[in-house]
């Protein structure tokens, strides 16, 4: 990890910090993918204009917000500018929360299951796991054709056999996906265009877009995205 | 075959090309003329807005840049190869001499300028079709062939020659005046080729064979390039004449008369078939009516050109779903708004021919030319694109194409903002 990175990745766990003093999980987590997708890289320094987007999505009382700026400007300064040790989030990163993400967001999100490994494997099951989840909330009985179309791909996209075999298995019965944890991310991003192929032929090409594009924004939540975002395996 | 010839004698002073003395001579005709030339070069724009709009985002660079190379490159085929092709001395079949002009003397360099921008016309016609999977430098390849060789024997068959000889179908009297069939359904032919040998996009059929609507990425983009077009058309049709005449006039009332009923014939159709009224199609139907009124805008009154361009708009719309039923992946829909409404276009110059109304030896010589057409140019395309996709892959991999050809063949993509999501981080 470069220097640059190291940076955001300290500034991200900071405004973690300061963001679940003040709020509940589900809220922090919906704070933290605003921040990756929109401030993060873009403007960092742009704290108020963060908090008054934030606090505009979950509909907060005025001083429930003061609470959350000044956690945030508190924590940034103790362990961002101030370059303190910061504590580990042992059990308490934020879960995902699929319900109190819709109310704010339209699309078909779920938790995003932890899975152990390497940065890569977590963020490749991550993405997987929402593609999935997608394509039940979208349409219920395309399972079937994705399973068949999976099938029929065998031996076409230049994943072996026995990748090939884990991943029908998974879309088909929720099989792990341990035959993927150490390949490396030439495999895993084969892995996931083979998934999208047979997305494509399952549900159409705009809805496996559309898919993606969620399950990408989904993955980015991950800590894990910091070192491997799911934007490698595209 | 003498009584025939005595029929056709009217269209036969209509039709540009111009066994006719002291064509472009005049200021005002190499004024008009050039102006045409220009409107028809805008329409190159019109094809560039209208088929990126009609494609998805990830593919809009790649659309762009295809547009620009039709033209580019085939300014460079046409003047190599297709200009002598097309209307160099001819004994009938294509021309022999003016390969290369020095475009030195007389009217050449005006009428070469204003036939260029036609044989780029075609050549375009054929690259939103084949959208969103055709890799680019065989597409390019494709391309010149299509302007430096398909087009120009074709047109020398109809158009030919400029300066001595005349092609076999003009010598029977086949009425195109600006190209329903010359321009138009050549490129849709040589589009139908391609779409053939590519195949679909991905998953833009189910596996039960239902269509999937893959909808553009920017509506307003297809309606503005639709009124481009249709704003060129003016030159495409009025400037056929290379003379400032009075003909000008009846010629751009006919025109658009017909892209207007064209608009409305697809409304009325989708209305008549219980469809949703798409935006899309009305603005395809119209271009449909302007395809339609291009071979007999010259000589029809104002109230067939207003029929043509009405029966256009249907076609189109149920051109379209032919396709559909087909499994034939046209992204735009160019080979019903250019190939069947050319045919269309050029059945309805014959039918109803001015003073000459449904003339039957009118209407086989234009069924004659119509057939020709397809004959010549659809096989010939399908040879080439084959032989592009034997020789070095015709089609982006599937990994491209869930990319998109924007990345995978030009590196830059149209929206960087907004597509992040979609595409992958660059190639390294």
């Amino acid at each position: 990890m470069n220097a640059k990175s190291t940076d955001i990745a300290r500034r991200r766990k900071a405004l973690q910090l300061g963001l679940m003093g003040a709020l509940d999980e589900a809220q922090s987590l919906i704070g933290l993918r605003l921040w990756d997708q929109s401030f993060a890289l873009q403007k960092p320094g742009a704290i108020i204009e963060f908090v008054a987007e934030l606090s505009a999505q979950l509909s907060l009382p005025p001083k429930l917000r003061h609470e959350m700026r000044m956690g945030i400007y508190q924590a940034l300064l103790k362990y961002d500018a101030g370059r303190e040790p910061i504590p580990e989030l042992n059990g308490r990163a934020p879960q995902h929360n699929s319900a109190a993400v819709a109310a704010v967001t339209p699309t078909p999100d779920v938790p995003v299951t932890r899975v152990r490994g390497s940065p890569e494997y977590v963020v490749f099951c991550a993405l997987l796991q929402q593609l999935l989840e997608g394509l039940r909330l979208v349409d219920a009985v395309a399972k079937h054709d994705l399973i068949q179309s999976l099938q029929k791909q065998s031996g076409r996209t230049g994943l072996d056999f026995g990748r090939h075999h884990a991943l029908t298995q998974w879309a088909k019965e929720g099989a792990p996906l341990g035959a993927f944890a150490a390949e490396s991310e030439e495999v895993l991003a084969l892995a996931v265009h083979t998934l999208y192929i047979a997305f494509c032929e399952a549900i159409g090409p705009v809805a496996t877009d559309q898919l993606l594009a969620r399950a990408v924004r989904a993955a980015e939540t991950l800590p894990e995205a910091l070192r491997f975002p799911p934007r490698r395996l595209l | 075959m003498s009584r025939l010839r005595l029929t056709l004698l009217a269209p036969l002073a209509c039709l540009p090309l111009p066994a006719l003395a002291n064509v472009l001579e005049a200021p005002a005709d190499i004024a008009w003329t050039i102006t045409a030339a220009a409107l028809v070069f805008f329409m190159q724009a019109g094809f560039a807005l209208l088929e990126g709009g009609m494609s998805r985002a990830k593919n809009s660079v790649n659309i762009i840049m295809k547009n620009y190379a039709d033209m580019c490159y085939g300014v460079v085929a046409f003047w190599l190869f297709g200009y002598g092709l097309m209307f160099g001395s001819s004994k009938g079949w294509f021309g022999t001499d003016h390969f290369m002009p020095s475009l030195d003397e007389g009217p050449d360099a005006v009428f070469f300028i204003f036939q260029l921008m036609f044989a780029a016309t075609a050549a375009t016609i054929v690259s939103g079709a084949l959208a969103e999977r055709i890799r680019f430098r065989p597409y390019v390849v494709g391309s010149v062939f299509v302007t430096g060789l398909i087009y120009p024997v074709f047109g020398a068959w109809a158009w030919g020659s400029f300066y001595d000889g005349g092609g076999w179908l003009k010598s029977l009297g086949f009425i195109d005046f600006a190209g329903s069939t010359v321009v138009h359904s050549v490129g849709a032919w040589c589009a139908l080729a391609g779409v053939l040998v590519l195949g679909p996009r991905l998953g833009r059929f189910g596996a039960d064979g239902r269509p999937r609507t893959m909808p553009g990425h920017n509506l307003p983009m297809v309606a503005l390039g639709g009124m481009i077009l249709w704003l060129g058309w003016f030159g495409f049709n009025g400037g056929s004449t290379l003379a400032a005449s009075r003909e000008v006039g009846i010629i751009i009332v006919n025109t658009h008369l017909a892209g207007a009923m064209g608009f409305a014939g697809a409304l009325l159709t989708q209305r008549l078939l219980r469809r949703p009224i798409l935006m899309t199609l009305g603005v395809n139907g119209a271009i449909g009516g302007l395809v339609s009124i291009t071979a007999p805008c010259a000589t029809v009154t104002p109230g067939f050109a207003l029929l043509i361009g009405l029966v256009g708009g249907s076609v189109t719309v149920l051109g379209a779903m032919l396709l559909d039923k087909l499994q034939l992946d046209d992204v735009v829909g160019a080979i019903p708004v250019h190939g069947f409404c050319g045919v269309w276009g050029t059945l309805a110059a014959g039918l109803f021919l001015k003073g000459n109304l449904f003339n039957l030896d009118v209407i086989v010589v234009q069924l004659v030319g119509i057939s020709a057409a397809f004959i010549w140019t659809f096989p010939t395309a399908l040879l080439v694109f084959w032989l592009l996709k034997r020789l070095g892959g015709l089609r982006a991999s599937s990994l491209d194409e869930q990319r998109g050809l924007d990345y995978s063949e030009h590196y830059e993509i149209g929206y960087p903002e907004f597509q992040k999501d979609l595409t992958h981080a660059g190639k390294s």
